[in-house]
């Protein structure tokens, strides 16, 4: 079905363990640099894993205003990202235009900072049970407005919304790691229908606190490869031991495409396509078949209304986990048939660590910046092939390629996935 | 906007207070029957604000169909999966499949579209004794992790455990997404899933919403702010003075009109359309006046080629908050017609309580019984509107439904979220 209202990439903001803005960011992945040190934030040193992907020197300013009262690290991560991609648009909501603005994005699970879990133990369950005559008793003490503004499901979003004064459709997505990848999907979606002219639309996330961190190893899905951080996250290769956690914000401005073109806008490819299915399989791991994962490529090709020739590169979820980097291999293959073994494929989780819900948001935009600078970034750490793991994974350093399209996968606990398709705004690509 | 062919409602699930079916529900209505009572769960008793919906005689094990999920997932998830699995079996979808040679298409063709509560406070307790016995070293912390916390804990609180459960339950693999948006997350769910069907992604889906209202933790804060009431939930009442949390659940099956076709399907009500937007009123505030919320009707109204002649009635947000009430009141009375020609208006929040996120998908059934039973529930707590809702067609009694054959449902959240959506009584060959 061919959709009356195209969509342009207008505008594009990153925070990540790479760098704080989109240059920076681009120029390190493409120098090959890695994002992974020993982690800096808490101390870290007796947990399994004392590695992690931070973003670096962009600490919590004092609240400017009221809506940043809320905000916590990586909402703050977000409004850098957002505050950005809308400079870089070049057009931002009005008075007049407002409605016609929309925004979603894909957060992280909101939990509370381990600070004031800390106090919250203090104060209301000092034995470690809750005590809750003793909260009622201390209330006026432990009160503070800003730690429920914080926690609330929604405060990344209202933090965005207020800044900008967007007032159309707005709302935030949780699909784990395929959070960012779904938000844009979503916001694509939007813009189709006719509801908004302009979307913000991206991710932010980061568990690098001791609980997130407490959680991954207590599953055992993280890289303890501590002594050696920027080989840890190994993508398809068979010394792989996990993946490696990362953090940071990508925000997306999705335009409709006469409107972009009316105004004279930059763009900087076609959000062509998504596609959007769920495995139902397992909680935590991909169909090794690649179940799930080929319905969501195949419905993004088809969304795009392009073939599997048309595909230069796929951005893939890669997260450097046995079962992951099968199932998504497979899934490839299954789709791209003959195409598959010489399609570029790259995951850049092997420098920027894993964003968790920010993840498909930053791939989406590192994919833009392929289609961009016809440049195809590298699988880092891939020395020790997986023979189960057998594509073109760019294992000789970025490639410069002039591409058409690119396909950027993401998939999440809970077996959602989100596949991209975003093609070259003049070249295009044609089925 | 075209609303041609239509998307049906073709099954109902419910767990609430009031009971743990649409029908128990429906009967609490009819006998006026207020479940709102002290909070027995917690020992909240010191609480100025301790009355709540409680979920009395749910028992999870006994009532989901696979036990040893309980030890994967929170309680709220059980709400939802619940609702969902219920829903299911009322609109025979399982049993339709099964009479297909091919079911795959099926269930590629089958979204999932949820309104999570995303994480609540409650999910973080199992860290207190750990941080009670370490005293907050955190190497201690680190040491003793293993010993102190469940190893599943992170999958225990994913956001979208009752998305993915759903799908592995029945097998559903279509698109999907997780909303966890405040209280407009579940009505902003079945909205997506109705523009999924109309763009042709899928052919049908289950929306489910859910949530936990009675976290004491949360509840403390919504009480520092000024949001519950000690004594009840009154809507529209001169002694409004606050709103009740409540815990549940909701899931409603939509289907286009071809699936229903096929499988011959009946059909509850038509789903004409709806629309969500933010006021950017700030996270915690709504416009006073009312003013975004009667735009946003307006254009429902418009968008699903409805006149104020087709109403039959209005189902408010009603929380019972002087605040929200009032301006959703302004809002109401600025449709544009006079008192004599208002549209009567009702609110159920009084009989369950505020279930949050599940709340848009409550009133949605509960208004689609409605029109089916061709009886409007009244608000019994009602005894005398306050000023600003004066205007409005209120009644504390159960009326005859005997104009008009439409309805619209009205719904609010924090991040000044309003979303409106309109249903229609089906055709009676159909029903």
């Amino acid at each position: 079905m061919m959709h009356s209202r195209r969509v342009a990439v207008t505008g594009l903001g990153i925070v990540s363990p790479l760098g704080n803005n989109v240059t920076h960011t681009w120029e390190q992945l493409i120098q090959g640099r890695s994002g992974i040190a020993p982690i800096q934030q808490f101390d870290a040193s007796q947990f399994p894993t004392r590695i992690a992907a931070e973003v670096k020197e962009l600490p919590l300013p004092k609240p400017a205003n009221k809506p940043e009262r809320f905000a916590m690290s990586f909402t703050h991560f977000a409004l850098q990202a957002a505050k950005e991609a809308i400079q870089d648009a070049g057009i931002k909501p009005t008075s007049e235009t407002a409605k016609r603005w929309g925004v979603v994005v894909g957060s992280g699970m909101m939990t509370a900072e381990f600070e004031y879990l800390k106090r919250f133990q203090q104060t209301a369950a000092p034995s470690g049970e809750p005590d809750w005559q003793s909260l009622a008793s201390q209330g006026n003490t432990f009160f503070n407005l800003s730690d429920f503004g914080k926690t609330t499901s929604n405060a990344g979003l209202n933090l965005l919304i207020q800044t900008f004064g967007i007032q159309g459709m707005a709302t935030s997505v949780h699909t784990a790691c395929a959070s960012g990848g779904q938000a844009l999907g979503l916001a694509l979606q939007v813009i189709r229908r006719g509801e908004a002219d302009c979307m913000l639309a991206g991710g932010f996330d980061s568990m690098i606190n001791p609980l997130g961190l407490s959680s991954f190893c207590l599953l055992g899905a993280l890289s303890t490869c501590n002594d050696q951080p920027q080989q840890a996250s190994r993508p398809f290769d068979g010394a792989r031991d996990g993946f490696v956690l990362g953090e940071g914000a990508a925000f997306l401005v999705l335009e409709e495409w006469q409107h972009a073109v009316r105004r004279g806008a930059s763009i900087y490819a076609e959000f062509a396509g998504e596609g959007n299915s769920l495995s139902a399989y397992r909680i935590t791991d991909s169909h090794p078949s690649g179940d799930g994962a080929i319905q969501a490529i195949k419905s993004a090709l088809r969304d795009a209304q392009l073939s599997i020739e048309n595909i230069d590169y796929v951005n893939a979820h890669g997260t450097s986990t046995k079962m992951n980097d099968l199932s998504e291999t497979n899934a490839i293959k299954a789709v791209f048939g003959h195409r598959a073994l010489t399609l570029p494929v790259s995951s850049t989780k092997s420098q920027t660590g894993h964003l968790i819900a920010a993840a498909g948001a930053l791939e989406a935009a590192l994919s833009v910046l392929s289609l961009k600078h016809g440049l195809l970034p590298k699988t880092a750490n891939l020395t020790m092939p997986d023979p189960e793991c057998d594509l073109d994974y760019i294992v000789d350093g970025p490639r410069e390629v002039p591409i058409k399209a690119v396909l950027s996968n993401s998939f999440g606990f809970g077996g959602s996935n989100s596949c991209l398709v975003f093609t070259h705004p003049k070249k295009g690509a044609s089925a | 906007m075209s609303h041609h062919p239509p998307v049906y409602i073709t099954g109902l699930g419910l767990l609430t207070a009031a009971g743990h079916s649409p029908e128990a529900n429906w009967q609490s209505l009819m006998n006026q029957t207020c479940h709102l009572k002290p909070i027995s769960e917690y020992n909240l008793s010191n609480w100025a604000c301790h009355l709540g919906g409680e979920l009395h005689d749910f028992n999870p094990a006994k009532q989901l169909p696979d036990r040893k999920l309980l030890k994967v997932i929170s309680r709220q998830d059980s709400f939802g999966l619940f609702a969902a699995y219920q829903a299911i079996e009322h609109s025979q979808l399982l049993v339709y499949r099964e009479s297909l040679s091919d079911p795959e298409e099926f269930n590629d063709t089958t979204g999932i579209y949820v309104g999570s509560p995303g994480n609540k406070y409650l999910q973080q307790y199992d860290f207190l004794p750990l941080l009670a016995k370490t005293k907050h070293d955190m190497a201690a912390f680190a040491d003793n992790l293993f010993s102190e916390v469940h190893p599943m804990w992170l999958l225990r609180i994913l956001p979208n455990n009752v998305l993915a459960y759903t799908g592995i339950h029945a097998g559903f693999k279509g698109p999907n997404h997780n909303f966890a948006n405040h209280a407009v997350g579940g009505m902003q769910a079945l909205i997506e899933a109705f523009h999924a069907i109309k763009a042709g992604q899928i052919e049908r889906a289950v929306v489910v919403a859910y949530d936990l209202g009675l976290d004491p933790q949360a509840l403390f804060y919504y009480d520092k702010l000024g949001l519950l009431s000690p004594d009840g939930l009154r809507p529209f009442d001169t002694q409004n003075n606050g709103t009740i949390l409540a815990d549940g659940a909701a899931a409603i099956v939509l289907e286009s009109q071809a699936s229903a076709k096929a499988r011959k399907a009946r059909c509850f009500a038509e789903l004409r359309g709806g629309a969500s937007q933010t006021e950017a009123s700030g996270l915690f505030g709504a416009e006073p006046e009312g003013q975004h919320l009667s735009n946003l009707i307006q254009q429902v109204i418009e968008t699903t080629q409805l006149s104020m002649q087709d109403l039959a009635f209005i189902v408010a947000h009603g929380n019972g908050n002087k605040g929200s009430d009032n301006s959703e009141a302004q809002a109401i009375s600025r449709l544009g017609l006079g008192p004599t020609k208002q549209p009567p208006t009702t609110a159920f929040k009084w009989s369950m309580g505020h279930t949050l996120v599940a709340s848009g998908l409550v009133d949605t059934i509960l208004a689609t019984l409605a029109l089916k039973n061709k009886r409007l529930p009244g608000i019994a707590s009602l005894s005398q509107p306050n000023p600003a809702a004066r205007s409005l067609n209120l009644s504390a009694d159960t009326r005859p439904l005997t104009q008009g054959d439409a309805a619209l449902i009205i719904n609010r959240g924090f991040a000044s979220m309003n979303a409106c959506l309109a249903i229609k009584a089906c055709a009676p060959e159909l029903s």
